[in-house]
């Protein structure tokens, strides 16, 4: 216990000077409700619809909306309720890139597509371990071209 | 008021990092960091069944890595993490996250009953191109996915059939292949000769069978993640000069001459990309234990014996990753060979909170 307590007296001595911080690691998302049954693809909407958030305003109002790394809502694509914030999930280290329209895909998932050629979307789908449907939000950045396939596999 | 608004400024500036960082951490076993590094050393792309449906997994056995995602002893899984190669970016493929327990004889247990959670359905955006290409792809939960309680689990990737691939379209997964694949390609894993297969296949009619190579996916966790990395001068089959291997060839270095592997750890967090970690080096796992911080108890539980820990060092997370020596190669003595260590770090904020690290074992 010694040597981990004066590990943490050097490491906090050390970077106390870099930035005052409160862990941000966040509480659990809340759990999304039930739903009967998978919602219609939504209209297109118009991605300058989005709005900041208001403050105050509790994470229920948002249910069918998804929060942006920059604090605005958009509308949920594909009918999805509860969908966790895209800041989570978009890349590490990657600028955020504003939201510029959306494309469906032949599989009849609409995606927003983001200056940077990223996509992003939301969608409910079937949690074996739950029993129900619930939220996912996803997101896809464009990468370089792959190595060659393979031909041998086992 | 000079405090007050320090205090302010201070939240301020945590509020304005939280939101433009805080991502989770995937946690793959793969050569290199897919978030940080310029990959290099990727085989292939392949797929467990070159046509046929078919799951392609890693194992997260106990006895090599413990802690991942912790929660308090157990893991929550906040998503998946992966490489799609696209034969064909115009159409959409689809695919399906796997969680599976072990079989009791080892092995993904691939019965329905071995399936932790199915999310299937999923699809790769579209892309206005006919050529072929790559999504790096993030499936977020909106509800954690609970692991805990087994000897080994299987977080994967089930792709469905698809006769076309590669001539003209299909998914398909990155990969470093070890030397043993015999696939003659000049970069992949580069363990110990003999280290055991670490990634599994299941097809329908076929008892699961291992694979001699990594994939590029994995699991979202909130906590940080650890990796140990090999270092082996004689090697260029991470395709970057001076590079450790931190997949199995940090699992499975090889220190029994001529070949004498170095080793180094990598710490990675996105939730304080700059803030400080700290890695000790233990005689082995311990079971899972709470540690208290100076300000709190630190978030996730400690797999290492850490009243016997030796601290390999410190330092800033610089752009979330903090990678440090332990050995130089040709250092590890010999007489070392068939004797376990384990590695733990944790992420530490200056109020004394953080969280502890994955934790991941080295046997020579």
């Amino acid at each position: 216990m010694l040597r981990h307590a004066s590990l943490l007296v050097s490491l906090l001595a050390a970077f106390a000077g870099t930035a005052l911080l409160e862990w941000p690691r966040m509480p659990l998302p809340p759990i999304a409700a039930p739903a009967s049954a998978p919602a219609a693809a939504v209209t297109a909407p118009d991605p300058e619809t989005a709005v900041p958030a208001p403050a105050g305003t509790g994470v229920s109002a948002h249910r069918r909306e998804l929060l942006l790394p920059d604090g605005s809502y958009v509308p949920a694509l594909n009918g999805a309720e509860g969908a966790p914030p895209l800041r989570l999930f978009w890349e590490a280290g990657r600028p955020w890139s504003a939201i510029v329209g959306v494309a469906r895909s032949d599989a009849g998932v609409d995606w927003y597509v983001h200056a940077d050629g990223s996509r992003s979307t939301t969608e409910m789908k079937w949690r074996s371990d739950l029993g129900r449907l619930d939220a996912l939000t996803r997101v896809a950045h464009p990468g370089d071209a792959p190595p060659p396939a393979a031909a041998v596999t086992r | 008021v000079k405090c007050l608004s320090a205090t302010a400024g201070a939240v301020l500036f945590a509020a304005s990092l939280a939101a433009q960082y805080s991502q989770y951490n995937p946690f793959v076993v793969f050569p290199q960091d897919p978030e940080r590094q310029f990959i290099t050393c990727a085989s292939f792309v392949g797929r467990p069944d070159l046509a046929n449906a078919a799951e392609a997994h890693q194992e997260i056995n106990a006895a090599w890595l413990r802690g991942v995602s912790d929660s308090q002893g157990g893991s929550l899984v906040f998503g998946f993490y992966h490489w799609a190669a696209d034969e064909n970016l115009s159409t959409a493929e689809s695919y399906a996250v796997v969680l599976r327990t072990d079989a009791p004889g080892g092995g993904p247990d691939a019965s329905s009953n071995g399936v932790i959670v199915r999310v299937g359905g999923l699809t790769t955006p579209p892309w206005p191109s006919l050529s072929r290409g790559t999504w790096r792809m993030t499936d977020g939960f909106a509800t954690p996915v609970s692991v805990g309680g087994v000897q080994a689990w299987f977080m994967g990737i089930d792709l469905p059939a698809s006769p076309n691939w590669p001539a003209s379209d299909g998914q398909s997964l990155y990969r470093a292949d070890t030397p043993a694949a015999l696939t003659g390609a000049p970069v992949g894993e580069d363990p110990r000769a003999g280290a055991p297969e670490v990634t599994w296949g299941i097809v329908a009619g076929r008892a699961p069978f291992t694979t001699p190579w990594t994939w590029l996916m994995g699991v979202l966790s909130d906590t940080p993640n650890l990796h140990v990395g090999g270092l082996d001068p004689g090697s260029a089959r991470i395709g970057t000069p001076g590079a450790s291997n931190l997949g199995m060839g940090g699992l499975f270095p090889d220190i029994r001459g001529p070949r004498r592997d170095g080793l180094t750890v990598r710490l990675t967090d996105n939730f304080l990309p700059g803030s400080g970690g700290a890695i000790g080096i233990a005689p082995g796992f311990a079971a899972p234990h709470p540690i208290l911080g100076l300000g709190a108890p630190f978030f996730g539980f400690c797999h290492i014996r850490n009243l016997e820990m030796l601290t390999v060092g410190f330092g800033l997370l610089n752009g979330g990753a903090l990678e440090l020596p332990v050995a130089a190669p040709n250092t590890i003595p010999t007489a070392l060979v068939g004797l376990t260590f384990a590695f733990q770090g944790f992420v530490v904020t200056p109020f004394g909170t953080g969280a502890l690290s994955s934790a991941q074992a080295v046997t020579f």
